[in-house]
């Protein structure tokens, strides 16, 4: 098999993230519906792309768990998992909270000023997630690109959920934003780990007896 | 590039060829037969696996995914360097998922979750009598993977399963140059107090164990995106 060589890896790689970025935004956003069928030929024309990046794009999505990919029934965006959904968030909340803590001290002004705004920006708890959002800007501080990439994987996976299911979003009664500004504020680690796993824990209470409800 | 002479992919009925390209792949980087900072050229991947371009760029891909292959636009692909960053930082999102579970399953562990990780810690002794690291290295993963398992969170299985790889890469030998006695100690005060059921001494024996890691981490390795 003759394989041109010029030049292909590197628009390549490029032209597989951009796939992947805007097959993602259309399944988080409920573009793309939970079970919908994505026959390759149908995704090359939408995003413009041909078959390899589309492909290694899908294989990505998959191995975040947005999409399913069976050898016999093609490819299809990954159904609703609730369940799968919480325990992403819990395990994301649980790295924000405590990594974020040793940092408090050590923020500079800018990094202060950037954490406050997004947390007074909080009307719904997709302003926790989203990006721009909460914790995106808590990750973006802390500064560790491998805590940034587990980021990346899950917070996808948890917002598509609450955008096309918005009932299976934490209340936010249980954050007290104030307080944690407050403690931001004083440089108080402690205090800003306290009020986020207060939150935390709330929601993990809250879902389990949803859980055990629908048992 | 020079390449593993092993060149036989068996290439099961059930298995896919990526699968296999990635198994393999793999092995000849755990096993240090492809060094860090090696190019790897799909040609001569393809002529050693015996396979197309599409299952080994699969594989990379899912490797690049682990840290273990870097693959960046307008660059070669290469395996990843052992860097004292890429660990503390890995290490400081393990010492989370480890305090996660910890959090959650220690107070509540049963009889037999209490039996598998007794089991895991004199697996950890054994090993270290041993002075076989690879296998002390399995061992102390296996003896959080029972934490981890007891949480019933399948997020938090496989996220562990792919930083203890990447882990375990970067913790062999080599490329260690950490106080292992002090180590093993600070991790059997960890398994102790959650073998006690004692919540509050296993987290604090936690935060202990990753002490050093969070020192580091906000004295070197810390980049923040915003400044």
């Amino acid at each position: 098999m003759p394989v041109p060589k010029a030049d292909r890896p590197t628009g390549r790689v490029l032209l597989r993230n951009v796939v992947e970025l805007r097959l993602r935004d259309a399944i988080v956003a409920g573009e793309l519906q939970p079970d919908e069928d994505l026959v390759e030929s149908e995704v090359e024309r939408w995003a413009g792309a041909s078959r390899t990046p589309v492909r290694e794009a899908l294989d990505r999505l998959a191995a975040f768990g947005l999409v399913v990919i069976e050898p016999q029934r093609g490819t299809r965006v990954a159904p609703l998992d609730v369940s799968r959904s919480r325990q992403a968030f819990s395990v994301l909340g649980e790295l924000v909270t405590d990594l974020f803590g040793p940092v408090v001290p050590h923020l500079t002004s800018t990094q202060r000023a950037a954490v406050i705004t997004c947390a007074q920006r909080i009307q719904t708890p997709t302003d926790v997630l989203t990006r721009g959002g909460l914790f995106d800007s808590i990750i973006a501080v802390i500064g560790n690109p491998r805590l940034r990439q587990v980021h990346d994987e899950l917070a996808p996976y948890v917002l598509r959920t609450w955008n096309v299911s918005p009932s299976t979003a934490p209340p936010l009664k249980d954050l007290n934003v104030r307080a944690w500004i407050d403690a931001v504020t004083a440089s108080d680690a402690l205090a800003a780990e306290s009020v986020l796993r207060t939150w935390l824990t709330s929601v993990d209470s809250h879902a389990d007896q949803q859980n055990s409800g629908s048992a | 590039m020079p390449l593993p002479q092993t060149t036989t992919a068996d290439t099961g009925k059930r298995s896919f060829l990526r699968d296999t390209a990635y198994e393999m792949l793999f092995s000849a980087i755990q096993s240090g037969q492809l060094a860090p900072g090696e190019v790897l050229r799909d040609e001569e991947l393809m002529d050693w696996l015996g396979m197309s371009r599409t299952p080994i760029r699969s594989a990379l891909l899912r490797l690049a995914g682990y840290g273990l292959v870097e693959m960046a636009a307008g660059r070669q692909t290469t395996v990843a360097e052992l860097s004292p960053s890429r660990t503390n930082r890995a290490l400081s999102v393990s010492a989370v998922f480890n305090e996660y579970a910890i959090r959650r399953v220690v107070g509540r562990l049963t009889a037999a979750q209490r039996d598998a990780l007794e089991a895991a810690r004199l697996e950890i002794k054994a090993a270290a009598a041993a002075d076989d690291p690879p296998r002390l290295a399995r061992a102390v993963s296996a003896s959080f993977g029972v934490l981890c398992a007891a949480t019933d969170n399948r997020v938090l299985d496989e996220q562990v399963a792919r930083i203890d790889i990447e882990l375990a890469r970067f913790l062999q030998p080599t490329a260690a140059d950490i106080d292992r006695p002090s180590m093993l100690s600070a991790v059997d005060r960890v398994l102790i107090a959650a073998l006690d059921q004692d919540r509050e001494a296993a987290i604090a024996a936690v935060r202990a164990l990753y002490e050093p890691t969070r020192v580091n981490f906000l004295a070197q390795y810390r980049d923040p995106e915003i400044h």
